[in-house]
């Protein structure tokens, strides 16, 4: 089932286009990472499809139609979490719910799970900044939404305000919710998103599942005490296509059939040995800034 | 509607810069009046009233009005800037939107705001005037103490006008601190500045009563204004404060045109 339909979708500033007629389609269930370095239009995008901004053209549809209030089914987070700081988290949970239209008072659930139960009756301008991000996290679970949108939620936090949003994301994302992530943090999309979607200048330039668009290059990291004679018989070996200094160590991209095994028999036949071997996948951050830097 | 108002009972009731201006409304109404109780009228021409005609029916309708024409601009006038800017700054006026109320919905209920105050006001004064007429009037009915009862719909109707001009400045202008500004400058300052000027190049004053906020305040003009017509003066050749019925006409012209306008900025901009 679809659950955004987008078509066309653009939207200047003045002479700067952020949204450039993007097309985008996501489906029930998805972890939907919408990747893109700062200024892609990112923002842009979800702040469209959440109604505060006004496109110059093109539509977009959220669950093709047939709700006539869609955002009430959704939980967004937008840039910042925003709340009234004279009153408590209860009392600005109660807001949203009243906003929603939803029938459930009782926030406990939703506080517990972004561990926040304890300073509910505090008010909201009290919180540290990742307190405040949690708050918006549990906001977005008001009237249990099928779609949750987080904006770089983990912006201005330090590394353990990261890690407890990445946590509680990592909960979010295996309710089952079809949840969109905008963030240019790659590894954060990386773990949690099942499809991405990479826009720059507001063009999409690729769209598909994760593994869709991590290429099937396998790379192998080698490094031993010879360093000379370790660029020769790389230089000379058939199953590497190609390899590049990195450090102490050499990445090579390797042939399909090839693994360290089989490198590790074939350096030492040649006296050379290891002191380092590691097979990895590409990542998506080097796909990320080989198809963003093609454009 | 309710539903809406109960919205911003919710958003408002423990903010401190609301409760503290409606706060200074309740106290500067009766206090604005009750300090001219030792007003002098020695030395003034003979038909100057004193304290007993502020207070005893029917001029405390006048009086008490007059006095809230300016506490309601003064205090009411900036908490309908601040229902609006104050979420505009807290970014929860986008947040509602995100949260799936419509633009329409979160206008009407910034309106209901306005219109809820206005006859809170309005309310507060007819007690406040009633209280005042039956304290200090001899010889006192109820038909009496109504005698001029179209001051409190036209009172309602002064608040209802401030505050929705207040409220279309703070959708135009979204910085409290310059939305205030424009608001007392523009009454204070500027729409007098333009009037002087007209009656400077005009032969006729006419038109310059017709302004707005001048219409708007007429609606409870400064009571004293009736006793010029005593004083022989040849050179002011128009008359100070707008008939009641033009001054009616023109508040709600004005006041739909406000409403519209902040309607309008709302729907269209990005938020």
């Amino acid at each position: 089932m679809s659950v955004l339909e987008i078509k066309n979708l653009t939207k200047s500033y003045g002479p700067i286009r952020a949204v450039d007629n993007l097309n985008l389609s996501i489906e029930a269930g998805q972890i939907y990472g919408i990747l893109g370095p700062n200024g892609s239009g990112k923002t842009t995008t979800l702040g469209m499809i959440t109604s505060v901004l006004k496109p110059d053209s093109g539509t977009y549809q959220w669950f093709s139609g047939s709700e006539s209030q869609p955002l009430k089914k959704i939980g967004t987070i937008l840039e910042t979490p925003n709340f009234f700081p004279y009153l408590t988290a209860d009392e600005n949970l109660e807001i949203i719910r009243h906003i929603k239209g939803t029938p459930n008072k009782d926030f406990t659930e939703i506080l517990q799970l972004v561990n926040l139960d304890g300073r509910r009756n505090s008010k909201f301008a009290s919180y540290s900044l990742g307190m405040k991000q949690r708050l918006a996290i549990a906001a977005t679970m008001i009237g249990d939404p099928d779609v949750l949108i987080f904006d770089e939620p983990t912006n201005g936090l330090d590394p353990q305000g990261i890690a407890d949003v990445r946590n509680t994301l990592q909960k979010v994302a295996s309710s089952g919710r079809t949840v969109i992530l905008a963030s240019h943090i790659l590894d954060e999309v990386e773990k949690i998103c099942t499809h991405v979607a990479i826009i720059k200048k507001g063009k999409l330039l690729a769209t598909g599942s994760v593994g869709s668009i991590l290429s099937n290059d396998k790379t192998i990291e080698v490094a031993s005490l010879g360093e000379s004679a370790l660029e020769n018989w790389l230089r000379g070996n058939p199953s590497i296509q190609s390899f590049e200094k990195k450090g102490f160590f050499f990445d090579c991209v390797v042939a399909e059939d090839f693994n360290v095994a089989r490198m590790s028999e074939e350096m030492s036949r040649a006296g050379i040995y290891p002191t380092h071997l590691v097979e990895r996948k590409k990542k998506l951050e080097e796909e990320f800034l080989e198809i963003t830097s093609k454009s | 509607m309710l539903n809406l108002l109960a919205l911003e009972w919710k958003k408002f009731s423990k903010n401190s810069v609301v409760s503290l201006l409606c706060f200074f409304y309740v106290l500067f109404l009766p206090a604005g009046l009750l300090l001219l109780k030792d007003f002098d009228t020695e030395g003034m021409p003979i038909f100057m009233p004193g304290p007993q005609t502020f207070y005893s029916f029917p001029g405390v309708w006048e009086y008490l009005g007059y006095a809230g024409n300016w506490v309601v601009f003064f205090f009411l006038g900036v908490v309908a800037i601040y229902l609006v800017t104050a979420e505009i700054n807290y970014k929860t006026q986008r947040q509602t939107i995100i949260n799936g109320m419509s633009r329409q919905t979160y206008f009407l209920s910034k309106l209901s705001a306005i219109f809820a105050i206005s006859l809170f006001a309005t309310i507060y004064y007819a007690i406040v005037a009633f209280g005042i007429g039956v304290y200090f009037t001899d010889d006192w009915d109820l038909a009496y103490a109504f005698e001029n009862n179209w001051a409190i719909a036209r009172y309602f109707l002064m608040s209802v006008s401030y505050l929705s001009f207040a409220l279309m400045l703070g959708f135009l202008l979204r910085k409290a601190g310059l939305a205030i500004f424009v608001y007392m400058s523009y009454v204070l300052i500027i729409e007098l500045l333009v009037r002087m000027g007209l009656r400077w190049k005009l032969t006729s004053g006419e038109v310059a009563n017709h302004f707005p906020l001048n219409a708007i305040e007429d609606l409870m003009p400064m009571p004293f204004w009736k006793y010029t017509e005593m004083i022989p003066v040849k050179d002011i050749d128009f008359d100070f404060v707008l008939t009641m019925q033009s001054a009616v006409i023109i508040s709600m012209i004005s006041l739909i045109a406000f409403i519209a306008l902040a309607r309008f900025l709302l729907m269209k901009r990005d938020i």
